[in-house]
């Protein structure tokens, strides 16, 4: 009697096991951004856009590299129109493992004044942000990277080291729309 | 006495061996010349001017221009002229693949495939295209697109740059080789945009024109599809499938089997010629027309790489062909891509061949 019992809760505690390990592996939607000890990585991207397809296994890769050593990555979802459906579209095309945010009413990318996706934001534990823009210069050099942005960005964090470009002018990727009414270019491209 | 004899034979028999040999190099050097002109690039030109970034807006709804300029599977005659002034604009659009499934791709030109762009070897192409992404902001977000000619011999990172949404870029080439060839969208991520939709024919005739005369032509690009359903019912496109080679559709010109239920026609005793290009952007295409030989087929569409009587032509992604056949008598002439998990997934179309009059096309 008291065997099957032991038996029936450890089959249960396995079949609990498997379908929580089912449920991780759908993307983590986070309800806030929880900064991280050493910084947070804030990546905004749609779904429908391709521009962030170029950078997935580096990102895939940084993320691997410095999340323990204190970075919490987030993607952020700006555009009009986003579900958590598109999200989980998004994430099973690039692969990323990171939880994301839907930022349904923009103000996450006005704050940051995020125009584009890709585009990062690297803020320190107090959320100031130390680094805005594209993730790096493949860009504009034919997939060619001369400028890896997002990452020298965390090694002068991890090296207590100011960070060597703060600011960087976007240098492509898709607009992230908010009002569907009406073509609005981002502001870098109205000047 | 026998010996004199050879002298004396000796010397006429060496002159006209000689003279023999010495024609025999001329004609052969002749055939050797006369296959050598065609290739001489003396004529070529390599590169362009910079081309010319701006954002001025299209003045004209029309999303392609262009005498040059045709809808496949129609190839229109090659205008007469040596300069070229073509307009295709990237624009999002929905698109209807089959019955029920619809979905937002990015075009050249507002379809799938872009327009058939055709152009004599050593004519001039003066391209411009405006980004029209920014106009259907309601359906996806506007973003860079860019165009790839294969056609042409050009600096791609000038040529080929990214065009801001709204943006408009122009410039020019010239088509130095005869062929069948690709143009397609070489923003990154390149397998994306064309899974999209941003690929096209560019048809280049050699100078002299082809050797043989046909009755009928048609331009047929085979395109992969890789779709995934959401639960609204409408369609994305899934680049994991992509990545995995796991086409939803392989097609004709963009639709499955549209030739089965609109065939092509021809008439009995007919010689037809299609331009075949596997745009791809994965699979290749052993293309195939039943019930008939191709009596010539010239690889990437130039007559100097000529094969003749072959079944089957092989076409890796972005490769295209010539291939001229002869309808025999009256009946329906199935063409495939014999790689027949394609043909499952739409990779089949017919011509047929009634014995009555057909009205023109």
């Amino acid at each position: 009697m008291r065997r099957s019992w032991l038996l029936s809760g450890v089959t249960a505690l396995a079949l609990v096991t498997l379908l929580l390990s089912l449920g991780w592996a759908k993307p983590q939607r986070a309800k806030t951004i929880i900064p991280g000890k050493k910084g947070t990585v804030l990546i905004f991207v749609a779904s429908l856009c391709p521009c962030t397809d170029a950078h997935r296994i580096m990102i895939d890769n940084l993320v691997e590299e410095t999340s323990p050593k204190g970075f919490n990555f987030y993607s952020v979802f700006s555009n009009i129109g986003e579900t958590e459906e598109r999200a989980e579209y998004f994430f099973r095309n690039i692969g990323w493992k990171m939880p994301y945010y839907l930022d349904s009413d923009g103000k996450l990318a006005e704050k940051y004044k995020a125009s584009r996706t890709p585009q990062t934001v690297v803020l320190n534990p107090r959320g100031d942000v130390l680094f805005n823009g594209p993730i790096d210069d493949a860009n504009v050099n034919q997939g060619r990277v001369e400028n890896p942005f997002l990452k020298n960005t965390l090694v002068d964090i991890l090296a207590n080291k100011a960070v060597r470009n703060p600011l960087v002018p976007p240098l492509g990727g898709c607009w992230i729309v908010r009002d569907t009414t009406s073509i609005a270019r981002p502001p870098e491209l109205s000047k | 006495m026998w010996i004199s004899k050879i002298r004396t034979l000796a010397l006429p028999v060496g002159a006209v061996t000689i003279l023999l040999l010495g024609a025999g190099l001329i004609l052969s050097g002749c055939g050797g010349e006369s296959q050598s002109k065609s290739l001489e690039m003396k004529d070529a030109v390599y590169g362009a001017p910079q081309s010319e970034l701006t954002l001025e807006k299209p003045t004209t709804d029309e999303l392609w221009s262009g005498a040059a300029l045709s809808m496949a599977p129609e190839v229109s005659p090659v205008p007469n002229a040596k300069v070229h002034e073509v307009r295709i604009d990237v624009t999002h659009t929905e698109v209807q693949v089959t019955d029920g499934v619809k979905f937002m791709a990015w075009t050249f030109g507002g379809t799938l495939p872009g327009p058939v762009l055709h152009v004599r070897q050593g004519d001039k192409v003066i391209f411009t295209m405006t980004n029209r992404s920014d106009q259907t902001v309601k359906l996806s977000p506007p973003m860079p697109h860019s165009i790839d000619f294969h056609a042409a011999m050009v600096n791609p990172a000038d040529k080929y740059r990214e065009v801001i949404p709204g943006g408009t870029i122009k410039f020019e080439w010239t088509a130095n080789y005869p062929g069948v060839f690709m143009y397609h969208c070489g923003t990154p991520a390149i397998l994306q945009h064309m899974i999209y939709g941003m690929v096209g024919m560019t048809i280049v005739e050699p100078k002299g024109g082809y050797s043989t005369k046909v009755d009928r032509e048609y331009a047929l690009v085979q395109c992969e599809y890789y779709l995934t359903k959401m639960k609204d019912g409408t369609y994305l496109v899934d680049m994991q499938a992509a990545r995995e080679k796991r086409a939803s559709y392989v097609t004709f010109n963009g639709v499955p089997a549209q030739y089965v239920k609109n065939p092509l026609k021809a008439k009995p005793g007919e010689r037809v010629r299609l331009y075949v290009l596997n745009v791809g952007p994965n699979g290749t295409s052993s293309f195939h027309v039943v019930g008939t030989l191709f009596d010539r087929v010239w690889m990437d569409g130039s007559p100097l790489n000529e094969m003749r009587g072959m079944q089957t032509v092989l076409l890796g992604a972005s490769n295209g062909a010539i291939v001229e056949f002869v309808i025999p008598e009256a009946g329906t002439y199935t063409f495939v891509d014999h790689e027949f998990a394609d043909v499952e997934l739409g990779a089949v179309g017919q011509i047929v061949a009634k014995g009555e009059e057909i009205a023109s096309k």
